[in-house]
């Protein structure tokens, strides 16, 4: 097992790159206003989620290690992108601009403090991250089931344990139990983690699934899904808890996530298109967390030049408009993640920020 | 080969156009909406997806909750354009087809692969073709049948696949499980599907001399069998007197009766109707082949230790088992999924005949047989069941015409409708769910009446039905009056409970549910919250310190305004 994961390692799986740079495009897209942002909210976070599974590598690692790894990589950067927003909003307070960009009376920098680290009360530019705190929670509980059902050595275990542990979260969820540290979503999030892990042990999924009648039947579903049975609606909403029954998700979920893996198998064959796409999802980090701050850097631009009201600079998300404004905003947004991650590269601070990275690739990777 | 290969395509070319012409009058402006059509289409278009759909059934009878969300996707596509859900339903139809020539071909498995191709055609013909069974393609409120057969056979489609294909055999059973489930919250009918799986089991067992192996996605599909029997009988069975059409019994004799009943409905050539009505001499000769085959199933299973015919007439049996227990009514439409293993029967019986004559002239007689298939459309029973059905879409059709050229009427009209209560016509469904459907408005109510009556209920349309003319007699849109008929709390006291900042939050029942109501308050209107049953708002501080509050409600749309309530505030 050992060597296989070693090998695994190494050989680094070209399409998960693919997949993560259209979800995380995918991502901004449903923030930016996209018309079809109905089909990416049946399945974005979970496809994050899933992907994590496939790409779990706990075994190569002991507890300790891996919970040092995991909060090197995930929880530190998460909070401190949230200090630098924290930051960022104390400064405009200073000088008395933070009026132009919140409705509601200041809050000082030790309330906020206390607010991100009592309830993850992040700023809203760092509005996504509640992502990371939940994909470490579940990191760290699979690692536990991981490591103790493997002292029972029944195969797969750890990922039926996930499974049945994801019905905790499932009825916290559809009870409103909200719990702290948004461990209910944590908890439910196990389920698409635990296929993720089915699915990455099992190396080659063409070799299970006839790609062809998958293929057909998950169209099928995600456009009954997609175009009408959630018509004019989000179909689901992970930090709200807004979710519809657990049947209806799952299969929804996981249709949209073959059909994605699907596109990114065949922009793997396109040397122009895998090297964007793949490009863009080594840096799902930078995009996931700047976004938002990226969208308040082109509503500044927009007003300063006029072409929007100053009201606007109150606005996380773009406004409802017909036309392509979603598709500009979203394409100068990552443009400027990935501005912003590729100078962040150059000092190892900025780099763990920006990056959640703990070392500088020379070749700028 | 070039020569095999253009004869086979040949082949399924014939089978294809045969079957376009079977239905081709259906797919044609002459055939609209007609009979249920009317509520299946109010049910879809006036009710959520979230409200269609239940995972498992909550009541025993038409608890199907798939075929409602298609014929809502249609509407949503369509509208009421009834030429496009019949298109549709055509094309499902051919994947049915297409199904059942594939299923086919798996259940030949070891035979010739041109023989495969000739009786798959053969199987898939008397499917496609024949008329007597394929009423659920001409009639929209037959999607529940339709859909039911197209997830039936996808499910038996992959079962068969799993079989053969050790690759994907996970994967196509967890399809085939998949697509059971849906069959069964389509129509109960496919029930009894893991059934003709095992008797295809153990024909293959008994075929093969091996061991009968059942596999673990056939026992999970025997148990979901059981539980949504239970499921369905534990909803509550319908109480319904035995003159009803859909009363049952579970007795043995009635059982076989019906099954008797069944084989005279497929192929009685001089019925009409959509029923079965008696054992009429025009079915004596399909009987009588029924009848030869039998025997011959049965001479085969006890001198040869043949089975395969004895168990596929089974097999039609099983599939048509949920419909027998209805003793006053034998419908066509419940032919269509059985018209399935009967093309199966038929294929295997010919094959066995065909194997004395070396399979000569194949090809030809399934020619033949393809174009006798396709005459039965012109049998007196199929012609004047075409007719009857277009007689009665037409009827609909020019009642609709008369309903269009009506002005709509406004929210919670009551409709009174004279002349409509014999026999059936546009208004019978619902009652007025044609009118519902017309005029996209699903408050309105239609009321059948003898004679108009002295006194209506506010605004409402009088309508006379007579002469297969609609006329407007009388009208009067004049809203309906806005009545508070409760408040909660009827009055402020030591014990009621306030919100933390001194507010009150207070609920009222009006007669009329609307989302254009605005509570007033002392003349001041709120804002207010519209609930399913009652609308609240919350009384800020400062309006309480008066010893009675004022109540009322305003309807913003027709800026009526109800009656008065107090609160007293003591």
């Amino acid at each position: 097992m050992e060597n296989q994961l070693t090998y695994k390692k190494l050989n680094h799986i070209p399409w998960v790159d693919v997949y993560k740079g259209i979800c995380i495009i995918m991502v901004v897209m449903g923030h930016a206003g996209a018309p079809f942002t109905t089909y990416i909210y049946l399945f974005h976070m979970s496809a994050f989620i899933l992907i994590s599974g496939f790409t779990y590598s706990g075994e190569n690692y002991s507890f300790f290690n891996y919970l040092k790894k995991k909060v090197l990589l995930l929880l530190l950067p998460m909070i401190c992108i949230n200090i630098f927003y924290i930051i960022v909003y104390t400064i405009l307070q200073r000088f008395d601009l933070y009026k132009y960009f919140q409705n509601g009376e200041p809050i000082s920098f030790l309330n906020r403090i206390k607010l991100l680290f009592q309830w993850v009360g992040t700023p809203d530019f760092g509005g996504a991250t509640w992502f990371l705190i939940v994909l470490f929670t579940i990191e760290i509980l699979f690692k536990i089931f991981s490591d103790v059902c493997s002292i029972i050595r029944i195969k797969n275990l750890d990922i039926i344990v996930s499974i049945l542990f994801s019905l905790i979260g499932w009825i916290c969820i559809s009870k409103g139990y909200i719990l702290n540290y948004y461990f209910d979503l944590s908890s439910f999030g196990m389920l698409f983690f635990g296929i993720g892990v089915l699915l990455g042990r099992n190396k080659n999924i063409d070799e299970y699934i006839d790609k062809k009648v998958m293929t057909i039947f998950s169209l099928f579903i995600v456009v009954f899904f997609g175009s009408f049975y959630f018509k004019g609606q989000l179909p689901m909403n992970w930090p709200t808890r807004q979710f519809p029954s657990l049947p209806i998700l799952i299969l929804s979920s996981l249709c949209a996530i073959y059909l994605c893996y699907i596109i990114s198998k065949v922009i793997e064959t396109s040397n122009i298109f895998y090297k964007v796409f793949s490009y863009i999802g080594k840096r799902t980090y930078s995009i996931l967390v700047f976004h938002f701050m990226a969208f308040r850097i082109i509503f500044g631009m927009l007003v300063i030049v006029k072409e929007f009201p100053i009201g606007y600079l109150k606005e996380l998300t773009p406004r409802y408009s017909s036309g392509i404004q979603w598709l500009a905003i979203t394409i100068v947004s990552i443009g400027i993640c990935i501005f912003v991650s590729f100078l962040a590269q150059m000092n190892i601070i900025p780099n763990f920020i920006f990056n959640a990275k703990l070392k500088i690739n020379k070749e700028g990777n | 080969m070039v020569q095999k290969n253009n004869k086979n395509t040949l082949l399924i070319l014939i089978l294809f156009t045969f079957s376009f012409l079977s239905i081709l009058w259906m797919l044609t402006v002459s055939n609209s909406f007609t009979f249920d059509d009317f509520t299946t289409l109010c049910n879809a278009r006036f009710k959520t997806f979230n409200e269609l759909f239940s995972f498992l059934p909550s009541k025993s009878y038409n608890d199907r909750p798939i075929g409602l969300m298609f014929i809502k996707v249609l509407n949503i596509l369509f509208g009421l354009n009834y030429q496009s859900y019949h298109i549709v339903f055509g094309i499902v139809h051919f994947i049915n087809i297409i199904l059942v020539y594939k299923i086919s071909k798996l259940v030949f498995d070891g035979v010739d692969e041109k023989l495969k191709i000739y009786f798959s055609v053969i199987a898939a013909a008397v499917f496609g073709i024949y008329p007597a069974s394929l009423m659920t393609v001409s009639w929209i409120s037959a999607v529940y049948d339709i859909l039911c057969c197209l997830f039936t056979l996808l499910s038996l489609y992959f079962y068969l696949k799993s079989r053969i294909n050790l690759d994907y055999c996970n994967f196509y059973a967890l399809i085939s499980i998949i697509c059971f489930y849906f069959s069964i919250r389509t129509k109960e009918m496919s029930l009894t599907l893991p059934l003709i799986i095992l008797v295809y089991e153990l024909w293959k067992s008994l075929d093969e001399k091996k061991r009968i192996k059942l596999r673990w996605y056939l026992f999970f599909q025997l148990f979901m069998m059981v539980f949504f029997v239970l499921r369905l009988y534990l909803s509550g069975v319908k109480n319904v007197t035995p003159d009803n059409p859909y009363y049952q019994s579970f007795n043995i004799f009635s059982l076989f009766k019906n099954a008797i009943r069944y084989m005279f409905l497929y192929f009685d050539w001089g019925n009409s109707g959509f029923t079965f009505t008696d054992f009429s001499y025009g079915a004596l000769f399909g009987v009588g082949v029924f009848g030869i085959i039998v025997i011959f199933s049965l001479y085969k299973a006890i001198k040869r230790r043949d089975f395969s015919i004895l168990l596929s007439i089974i097999s039609i049996g099983i599939s048509i088992t949920v419909v027998l227990t209805m003793v006053n009514m034998q419908h066509r439409l419940y032919l269509y999924i059985p018209s399935v293993f009967i093309g199966l029967t038929v294929a295997i019986v010919l094959y066995k005949v065909m194997s004395y004559f070396q399979f000569k002239y194949l090809w030809e007689f399934i020619i033949i047989f393809i174009l006798c298939l396709y005459l039965v459309n012109y049998t007196p029973g199929m012609v004047g069941y075409k007719v009857n059905w277009l007689n009665y879409c037409s009827q609909d059709a020019n009642s609709l015409k008369q309903i269009e050229k009506l002005q709509a009427p406004v929210d919670d009209t009551n409709v009174y409708v004279k002349g409509a209560l014999e026999g059936y016509n546009i208004f019978f469904y619902g009652p007025g769910n044609s009118l519902k459907l017309m005029f996209d408005n699903q408050s309105i109510n239609t009321i059948l009446v003898d004679e108009f009556p002295d006194n209506p209920e506010q605004p409402y349309i009088f309508l006379d039905n007579s002469n297969n003319s609609i006329t407007e007699v009388k009208r009067d849109m004049t809203p309906k009056a806005l009545v508070i008929n409760s408040i909660y709390p009827s009055q402020i006291d030591s014990e009621t409970t306030y919100n933390k900042d001194g507010s009150l939050n207070i609920g009222v029942v009006c007669n009329i549910a609307s989302e254009n109501l605005k509570i007033l308050i002392n003349g001041e209107e709120m804002n207010t919250s519209i609930g399913k049953d009652f609308i609240s708002t919350v009384i800020p501080k400062q309006l309480l310190k008066v010893k009675k509050i004022e109540v009322m409600v305003k309807d913003s749309k027709t800026n009526s305004i109800s009656n008065k309530m107090i609160i007293d505030n003591n």
